[in-house]
């Protein structure tokens, strides 16, 4: 009889436990939906061109300023941009874009989708200053925009614009803060889809002083790289590049600064070891004496700071300057290249980096980079895509592009990345506190 | 000094059962009457021979002769008073027996008194001769007789002393004669009841005064008021002693009152016999019950009378009749006496008086005892001996740990499954009679039973729901201690088995679970089980229980499954297994007499639960699964496995680490040769079901998602039943080991004590820690940014993240200005596809015409809680249609850029503008359509001058009415429907209320020593 009721208790749970465990098996679950937020290039600014690299002529685009909200194929692997910003539905892939005021100056520009927050270190509002900061708003909202501009006198008041609907603004630097040598901007979409780009172009009455794009970062940070900065090997001292820095806090910072060149790494004199005072906008010389073409800038705080190194570049026989900016921490990602057969600059420890390139027909070339220090990889002129399959940690890396009309420097940052959301469920539990 | 010349008149109807005694103790007088004489109205008992024997005058009149008539025939029988000589009238009852020195105190009593006109003895019991009836009257203005004393209040001499009172009963009273016949005697309106407080009203207006001696005792039976004989006067209705006594009481306080208190006083009159009324029926007695009520129509309907008596009293009167003022009670002291009544009577309900003990006379022999226990040295309990008796130190510890446990609930709590608090009972009552709420985009939904219960507690605890609530959460753990232990305690000899046990149950896993998620229901049937287990008897011989153990049972269940539809499913069942068994036993005759009294009982125990819960109940046919959805805002269960160990897991439950002892007591009990065994079984049984559900998943109200079923109500069953076979296995068990060699059980036990200890200690801890944190808290109320709770008409769709099953997501929900209050979600619907695909286009950027859709529902603002990601808010600030009004650290709001409101006006040429409103109406500016932004209905009504509009349901499912002609349109929703079912509700639950409780009894059935 004991026996018996062992067995029926033990048949009974033994039932339940494997019916449940099988009904929790097939129980749904959340579902998500996956995608890629388009990504936004910059319009054209004042007599410039610009050409933007897709991976295909398929990739879907819009441009900014249209009623409509429809994406369609660009026809073209390497778009000529126009006076409205495009709106490129570029999956996986960051398309670069490529702005030049033909024969004068060149820059380049990772395209990247709409985020709340954009820091610019870069450009100039002084008498020689042509630059322009461009708001674009690519939603079908208007925008509000608060721009706040540091400046080496400190922290100037918040300006804030309002965007209309799926349209750009374009700003004059001098308007923004007349007068000012050295500039840091943050760009805050407090409302709106909203990219900004800055173009820091100069010159002196009729006299071109050159110009270039200042690639932006999305938040200050007490560690930075900057992985590519082009150098021209002199035989004595000259002032080629300038490191500009910012702390935006309340409190100032100690740094610590080391510079990785293909045959050295040294504390560059001067900034090792400098205190920054908060809200001001400085710049440093950066005298280096090296034989290396480039060089990476490695920077630590005690506080978030930012910063950008400007350089004089020459460009067949012809002056001009670029601004190298940091970059986060180099993952897996993608990047469009058509037509623009960049420089690949990685610094770190250690470097291991697989690259993967595509070019025309489907033809993919496998690429291992191994070393030290500083590494580049010129990517050839047919490639269309450059996708960063495996990346050992501390790596960062940029694309240098030279062109006739000048040089350009582009992040390699991810500009969109697999946004995974769930199918929003109704559900009342919503309003309880 | 006068002298006195009595006349003793004694009226004698019926009372040969008293009769001797009261002669006897006329006869005994210290101080006799001059002159005495019986009036006989008719008597068909041995009365007038007792009379004829004692040799007393009698005259005898027609049995139809009232009181006062009978004393007006005597008094005209009396010799002419004498002048000089101060003339007294004693009137006499047949059922009154007066002490011997009666008279003579009477007399000494009005002696120096020259204003007095009526005296009249303290009146003891006929039976209980310590029972205090009366010393001296008054009247309440809703007309009780009033005695300013006690229930059954025991005379000790409290009352003693000569006082001037309103009036004295006409048993034993001595009256001027001269005042007698100047105020033309008892008012013949007054047959019988009533005529002495009159009386004493009319001589205190007239200038005199009345005493109350009450060294003077008389032992009144009071016959005619507890129906021990019948009323044969003419005149008066139905000859019923209660209708008699109402009627009369309403006449004396209409004939003599000031005229402008008479609205009051007829509004109170008919207020109290309403309420009397009422309470009569609850008791079973519809006479009674009738005959307040007729017994104001029999005044009403006879205004002459009424009128001719106030004229009387007019052309009598000295004073004004406000002179009287004094002795009627206060409506203080009516209240008072009021609630002492009810309180008296649930006190002897509860605690029943052994009535002959009561009346036990202290003997000399007691009171020496008593002296002697003065002497005595007291024996001293010390405080520490009390808290280490098993349930104090139970309940102290569990009173520690509360604090602790609840130092983030003090105050308004909410989260979890619990909502957020309406701002008072009478919102809570509101919300229980609407036939539409205003929950998402609208419900016709009926509210549930559950309010109705929390409605009536509420208004208890002054109307605060919110404190309702809190009281419930922080006292739960102590009833849940309370009720299990005893329950517990009789089943073993151990107090600290019992006290162990119970303090296990309090602290189970669902417990925890139930307090820290805010599940009410689950919380309630905690505390509630063990009563009911109580209450619940024999369910085999069903037919043995009274039918009013079976209403109350029905009763306890409606309770039960109103918080807890789950235990629907378990009650059906046994039900069902039940009348099979039935069925077989007695061999499939469907006739059995036997039989069919089990099946209606049984069936009864559903069907009023079912009635009562009625129409929701009706919903479980359609759709099964809402009984697996608790009440309130559902949240997930943990899960199978959890629940298998007798946790239910998810919010605010233990985690998985911390096990209980639950369901190993199960096991181990269930080995047990004792009688363990079988509440172990059922136990395990409902273990196992509560697992099984909560393998199951179900779509909450309001949500398009499932939830894993949260089975607590079948785990709290199983787990006091845990409690129950333990207690019952391991009574003693410390001897059995101990008697027994080293075997299975010694490990068992052991492995009990270890998990015990163990769990004690891991959840101790745990809900000093992280137990802290759960759901239910004490919060700000608010789920919006206070700006948007302005606008009440403004729908505002609701986005943030929330957590299923460890997985994040987010979800979304139509506020109407504030968060989702206590019952909203239980009728919370199901909103449109239309709206499910805008929600859905807009969070994933796809949805041009979101704003569009959301403007056409009424929904004016979109709310992104802080806590959503930044994609989202970029995403929207893109998408078109919405303007961004604000972005602070609560969240983000849009405002639609559509025009929208709860009305819209689409003209003929598609225009489409929001009409103001005011008080459910809108004005029309001209032909077109009105569209409502709320759920179909219907019921859902628009009238334009009094015409009815005709009524369509638009593309999205909203009611839209075409309107022909501009003007005001007033909407409304006929709510008849609801009407119905509370009016059946009320019907059902009413006779069941009465059908369980106890009947009351007519006064003609009392003990005579209850009475008197």
């Amino acid at each position: 009889m004991i026996r018996n009721r062992n067995f029926q208790l033990l048949a009974a749970i033994s039932a339940v436990i494997l019916f449940v465990n099988f009904v929790n098996f097939t129980a749904n679950k959340v579902t998500y939906t996956e995608s890629y937020p388009a990504v936004v290039c910059p319009s054209n600014g004042e007599n410039t061109q610009s050409l933007i690299s897709l991976t295909s002529s398929k990739t879907l685009v819009r441009n900014s300023g249209t009623s409509t909200m429809e994406f369609k194929e660009a026809r073209n692997s390497r778009l000529a941009g126009g006076p409205q910003a495009i709106i490129v539905d570029s999956q996986s892939s960051t398309p670069i874009s490529w702005q030049a005021r033909s024969g004068i100056w060149a820059g380049a520009i990772t395209c990247i989708a709409p985020i709340t927050s954009q820091w610019f270190a870069g450009g100039s509002a002084d008498i020689t200053s042509k630059g322009r900061l461009t708001l674009v708003n690519s939603g079908l909202g208007r925008a509000l925009v608060a721009v706040r501009i540091y400046t080496e006198a400190g922290a100037q008041t918040e300006k804030v614009f309002a965007v209309k609907a799926n349209s750009v603004k374009s700003l004059l630097l001098t308007y923004l803060t007349p007068g000012s040598r050295a500039l840091a901007i943050n760009v805050l979409a407090q409302t709106g889809r909203v990219n900004a780009f800055l173009v820091d172009e100069r010159g002196r009455g009729l006299q071109t002083l050159g110009g270039d794009t200042v690639n932006s970062f999305s938040t200050p940070s007490r560690s930075l790289t900057i992985p590519a900065i082009p150098h021209i090997a002199t035989r004595g001292p000259t002032q080629q590049h300038i490191l500009r820095l910012m702390v935006p806090g309340d409190v100032g910072a100690e740094l610590k600064a080391n510079i990785i060149s293909a045959d050295e790494s040294f504390a560059p004199a001067g900034i090792d070891g400098r205190f920054i005072a908060p809200g001001k906008v400085i710049e440093i010389p950066i005298n280096v004496l090296t034989s290396s073409p480039y060089f990476a800038l490695e920077l630590n705080a005690d506080r978030p700071i930012i910063a950008s190194v400007f350089s004089k570049t020459l460009v067949a026989n012809k002056s001009d300057f670029l601004w190298s900016t940091p970059v986060p921490e180099l993952l897996p990602s993608s990047f469009s290249v058509t037509g623009s057969s960049p420089l690949l600059v990685f610094s770190g420890q250690e470097i291991s980096v697989d690259l993967e390139i595509a070019a025309p027909k489907g033809k993919i070339f496998k690429v291992e980079l191994r070393g030290s220090g500083l590494l580049t990889y010129q990517v050839g002129e047919k490639a269309r895509t450059v996708k960063v399959v495996k990346s050992s940690s501390g790596i960062y890396g940029a694309a240098l592009i030279n062109t006739k009309s000048g040089s350009g420097y582009a992040p390699l940052l991810a500009g969109t990345t697999l946004t995974r959301s769930s199918i929003p469920q109704s559900d009342i539990r919503v309003l309880i506190p | 000094m006068a002298s006195n010349r009595i006349s003793a008149l004694l009226v004698v109807h019926d009372g040969a059962t008293w009769l001797p005694e009261v002669v006897a103790s006329i006869a005994s007088q210290t101080l006799p009457a001059d002159l005495i004489l019986a009036i006989d109205t008719g008597s068909i008992d041995s009365s007038p021979k007792l009379l004829k024997g004692a040799r007393i005058p009698t005259v005898t009149l027609e049995r139809s002769t009232s009181f006062g008539d009978a004393i007006n025939y005597g008094l005209s029988q009396l010799p002419a008073p004498i002048s000089g000589v101060d003339e007294w009238i004693w009137i006499l009852h047949d059922d009154c027996a007066l002490d011997p020195r009666a008279l003579e105190e009477l007399i000494s009593g009005i002696a120096e008194r020259p204003n007095i006109a009526m005296v009249g003895p303290k009146l003891l019991g006929w039976h209980d001769r310590t029972h205090l009836l009366e010393a001296g009257i008054s009247i309440a203005t809703n007309g009780t007789r009033w005695t300013g004393l006690e229930p059954h209040e025991y005379d000790q001499g409290q009352h003693d002393g000569i006082h001037e009172v309103l009036a004295v009963s006409t048993a034993g009273a001595l009256i001027r004669r001269e005042v007698f016949e100047e105020l033309g005697g008892f008012d013949p309106n007054l047959e019988l009841f009533r005529d002495d407080v009159d009386f004493g009203w009319r001589i205190h207006v007239a200038g005199h005064s009345a005493l109350v001696v009450t060294s003077a005792i008389g032992y009144h039976a009071q016959a005619a008021a507890t129906e021990r004989r019948g009323i044969d006067i003419a005149g008066a209705p139905l000859h019923r002693p209660l209708l008699l006594d109402r009627r009369n009481a309403a006449y004396v306080l209409l004939a003599n009152s000031s005229w402008w208190k008479l609205p009051l006083l007829a509004l109170q009159l008919l207020g109290g016999a309403l309420i009397r009324s009422i309470a009569f029926l609850f008791a079973k007695l519809p006479g009674y019950a009738s005959d307040e009520i007729l017994a104001i129509a029999t005044l009403l309907v006879h205004p002459g009378e009424l009128i001719s008596a106030r004229k009387v009293r007019r052309s009598q009167r000295l004073v004004s009749s406000g002179i009287v003022g004094r002795f009627i009670p206060s409506r203080w002291d009516q209240l008072r006496s009021g609630f002492s009544r009810v309180f008296e009577s649930i006190r002897e309900r509860i605690f029943p008086e052994d009535i002959d003990s009561s009346s036990t006379a202290i003997s000399e022999l007691d009171i020496l005892e008593e002296d002697e226990e003065i002497l005595k040295p007291l024996s001293h309990n010390s405080w520490r001996s009390l808290f280490l008796k098993p349930f104090i130190f139970a309940f102290t510890l569990m009173t520690i740990l509360i604090f602790v446990w609840m130092r983030y609930r003090f105050g308004t709590i909410s989260g979890g499954a619990l909502a957020i608090s309406q701002d008072g009972a009478s919102e809570l009552w509101r919300f229980y009679v609407e036939s539409w709420h205003r929950v998402g985009m609208g419900s016709g939904g009926e509210a549930p039973s559950w309010i109705f219960l929390l409605a009536l507690f509420s208004t208890a605890t002054f109307g605060s729901v919110s404190l309702a609530i809190a009281l419930i959460f922080f006292v739960a753990p102590f009833l849940a201690l309370w009720s299990a232990h005893s329950y517990l305690k009789g089943l073993t000899s151990s107090p600290v088995l019992s006290a162990a046990m119970a303090f296990l149950y309090a602290l189970s896993p669902l417990s925890i679970a139930a307090i820290n998620s805010g599940r009410l229901g689950v919380l309630l049937l905690v505390i509630l089980l063990p009563l009911l287990l109580r209450i619940w008897g024999s369910w085999d011989q069903i037919e043995e229980r009274a039918v009013r153990s079976i209403f109350a049972v029905a009763l306890f269940l409606w309770v039960l499954l109103a918080f807890n539809p789950a235990l629907f499913i378990p009650l059906i069942i046994f039900t069902l297994i039940y009348i099979v068994k039935d069925y077989l036993y007695f061999a499939k005759n469907l006739r059995d007499p036997l039989f069919l009294t089990r099946v209606l009982r049984r069936s009864t125990l559903v069907l009023i639960p079912f009635l009562l819960l009625a129409p929701r109940t009706f919903n479980f046919f359609i759709n099964p699964s809402q009984l697996l959805i608790e009440i309130g805002v559902p949240q997930n269960g943990g899960g199978a496995n959890l629940a298998l160990l007798a946790n239910p897991g998810g919010l605010g439950s233990l985690p998985w680490w911390v096990i209980s002892p639950i369901s190993l007591l199960l096991l181990v009990t269930y080995f047990s040769i004792s009688q363990a065994r079988k509440y172990s079984a059922l136990g395990i049984a409902f273990l196992l079901g509560g697992t099984f559900l909560a393998s199951l998943r179900v779509v909450g109200n309001g949500a398009t998602s499932s939830q894993q079923v949260f089975s607590g109500a079948l785990i709290a069953v199983a787990t006091f039943l845990a409690v129950v076979a333990s207690t019952i296995a391991f009574d003693d068990v410390r001897a059995r080991l101990e008697k027994t060699r080293l075997n299975y059980q010694h490990f068992a036990v052991a492995l009990v004590l270890l998990l015990s200890l163990t769990y004690s200690v891991t959840s101790t801890l745990w809900i000093f820690t992280a137990s802290a944190n759960s759901p239910l808290a004490h919060k700000s109320q608010d789920v919006l940014p206070a700006y948007l709770t302005v606008e009440e008409e403004a729908k505002i769709l609701v986005i943030r993240p929330l957590t299923n099953n460890g997985e994040t997501s987010l979800a979304y929900a139509i506020s109407r200005g504030e968060g989702i209050k206590l019952g909203e979600a239980d009728i919370a619907t199901k909103l449109s596809e239309a709206l499910v695909s805008a929600v859905e286009g807009m969070i994933d950027n796809t949805g041009v015409t979101s704003s569009k859709i959301f403007a056409a529902h009424g929904i004016k603002y979109v709310f992104v809680k802080k806590s959503a990601n930044k994609e989202l808010i970029q995403v929207i600030d893109g998408l078109g249609g919405f303007s961004r009004a604000s972005s602070t650290q609560e969240g983000t709001v849009w405002k639609i850029n559509d025009p929208t409101g709860r009305y819209l006006f689409t003209d003929f040429s598609g225009k489409v503008t929001v009409l103001d409103t005011a008080l459910g109406s809108a004005i029309a500016p001209g032909p077109g359509t009105i569209t409502l932004t709320e759920n179909f209905s219907s019921s859902w009504q628009a009238l334009s001058e009094g015409v009815q509009l005709d009524r369509s349901s638009n593309e999205y499912g909203l009611p839209q009415f075409k309107v022909l002609k501009a003007g005001e349109i007033n909407f409304l929703h006929d709510g008849t429907g609801r009407r119905a079912w509370i009016s059946i509700f009320l019907i059902v639950l009413v006779t069941s209320i009465v059908m369980a409780l106890p009947s009351g009894r007519r006064r003609r059935e009392m003990l005579d020593r209850e009475l008197s």
